[in-house]
């Protein structure tokens, strides 16, 4: 049995209005609110990429986690539209990249005016013992890691 | 720390999702009820839950999200994410297959595997709110000032419209809607409780990350749905792109029958 799918010009096109206007945002947000000197306004730019890039990779890993428990209860009313999940799945990595290199920007790069990053506090602790305490944590567990 | 367990779990995350496809394409081209590639199929889904288990379902959801908020914590943090992304991430599922049985495709697809998603749907609704309760009551009742600082910033504070549109869109609707057998087999309702249950997880997660960043200053703005359309964006692109590469029908898998006489 075959059955093909084929992209319809409507999804193809509505899916690439979508981005388009997602690159306009993202332009629109670099000059009007990461170039600004507005310490709130330069947190929003990397705080909503945050969230639309962890909640993009979470609900895509969802699929897998579904195929995974199917499988292993041998289940077998997901296999009609296995395909779909198998789709959704394969293309994790596309929001795995994108949550990474936005994760590692907001920690190595995002300082407000007076060099805190007040997205991830922990990450320049200052006199605070519980921010410090997970970022000697953190760098505890480091070690350990690498010594093993 | 941060960057290593970030890499290593997206790492295995995508791995696995691009192994279980390519399992089962290799399963088409494999003997008739031949069981070999079953079985890997089933080891490694032990696998990848045990992965699964000590990321998304424990550790991730601490080190991205709950540590923005370093001073408060909820040792069922990840779990409820976890919630939170699985009815969306069902309802992504759901919206595909109504999409591709409208387009002609997806034959196998009865009203009987829709009644099953949409059961899912409402059932994770409701273990959604289980959670979601369950973190609330125990600080509110304990009224430990440590903890309470969460929800007084997103109840009493600036957010509390999004909070309890929250509370309302996720698990009232829900309820309401999806409880009645013909609303899950009905192909509109369930499309529309779809939509409404991925927008209403997306506030979830506005809710968790914003108030520590931003304070007061929040806004649903042309920016925040800008970059969330260009992420839908994506994702139909490269799902269609994918979907298009196969038979939508999983030929020789050995379970093929059992789907097609599946009643819910």
């Amino acid at each position: 049995m075959n059955d093909r799918f084929e992209i319809p010009a409507r999804l193809k096109n509505t899916s690439l209005i979508l981005i388009g206007l997602g690159i306009a945002a993202l332009i629109g947000g670099i000059t009007t609110l990461l170039m600004s000197h507005d310490d709130v306004a330069r947190a929003r730019f990397w705080a909503v990429l945050l969230h639309d890039s962890v909640f993009f990779t979470l609900i895509t890993t969802v699929s897998i986690f579904v195929m995974a428990a199917a499988s292993l209860a041998h289940g077998a009313w997901i296999v009609a539209y296995r395909r779909v999940t198998e789709a959704i799945g394969a293309n994790v990595w596309i929001f795995a990249t994108i949550l990474a290199s936005i994760l590692f920007m907001i920690v190595f790069t995002f300082r407000d005016a007076h060099g805190h990053n007040t997205i991830f506090e922990w990450v320049t602790p200052g006199d605070d013992k519980i921010y410090a305490w997970v970022s000697r944590l953190s760098l505890t567990l480091q070690c350990l890691f690498h010594s093993l | 720390m941060f960057v290593s367990f970030t890499v290593i779990a997206l790492g295995l995350w995508a791995y696995f999702g691009y192994k279980f496809r390519a399992m089962s394409i290799a399963q088409e081209s494999a003997p008739k009820n031949d069981t070999k590639i079953y079985w890997k199929v089933f080891r490694l889904s032990g696998v990848f839950l045990f992965v699964y288990a000590l990321s998304q379902m424990s550790t991730a959801p601490w080190l991205w999200i709950m540590s923005i908020q370093p001073h408060w914590y909820s040792t069922l943090f990840s779990w409820y994410t976890f919630a939170s992304a699985f009815v969306s991430g069902m309802s992504l599922i759901l919206l595909w297959v109504v999409y591709l049985k409208n387009q002609g495709n997806l034959t196998l697809v009865t009203t009987e595997h829709m009644h099953d998603l949409g059961k899912f749907m409402f059932a994770f609704s409701i273990f959604w709110t289980y959670l979601w309760f369950a973190q609330y009551m125990l600080i509110w009742y304990a009224n430990i000032p440590d903890e309470t600082i969460y929800f007084k910033l997103r109840q009493q504070g600036p957010y509390s419209i999004i909070f309890y549109s929250n509370f309302i869109i996720n698990f009232v609707m829900p309820i309401i809607i999806l409880m009645a057998r013909p609303s899950k087999r009905n192909y509109f309702t369930v499309t529309f409780m779809a939509m409404i249950i991925i927008f209403g997880h997306w506030l979830d997660f506005y809710q968790m990350i914003m108030p520590g960043p931003l304070g007061a200053n929040w806004h649903i703005n042309w920016y925040e749905i800008g970059i969330f359309m260009g992420f839908v964006g994506i994702l139909i692109f490269s799902v269609s792109r994918t979907l298009t590469k196969t038979s939508l029908v999983p030929n020789n898998n050995i379970l093929l029958k059992e789907t097609i006489i599946h009643l819910s």
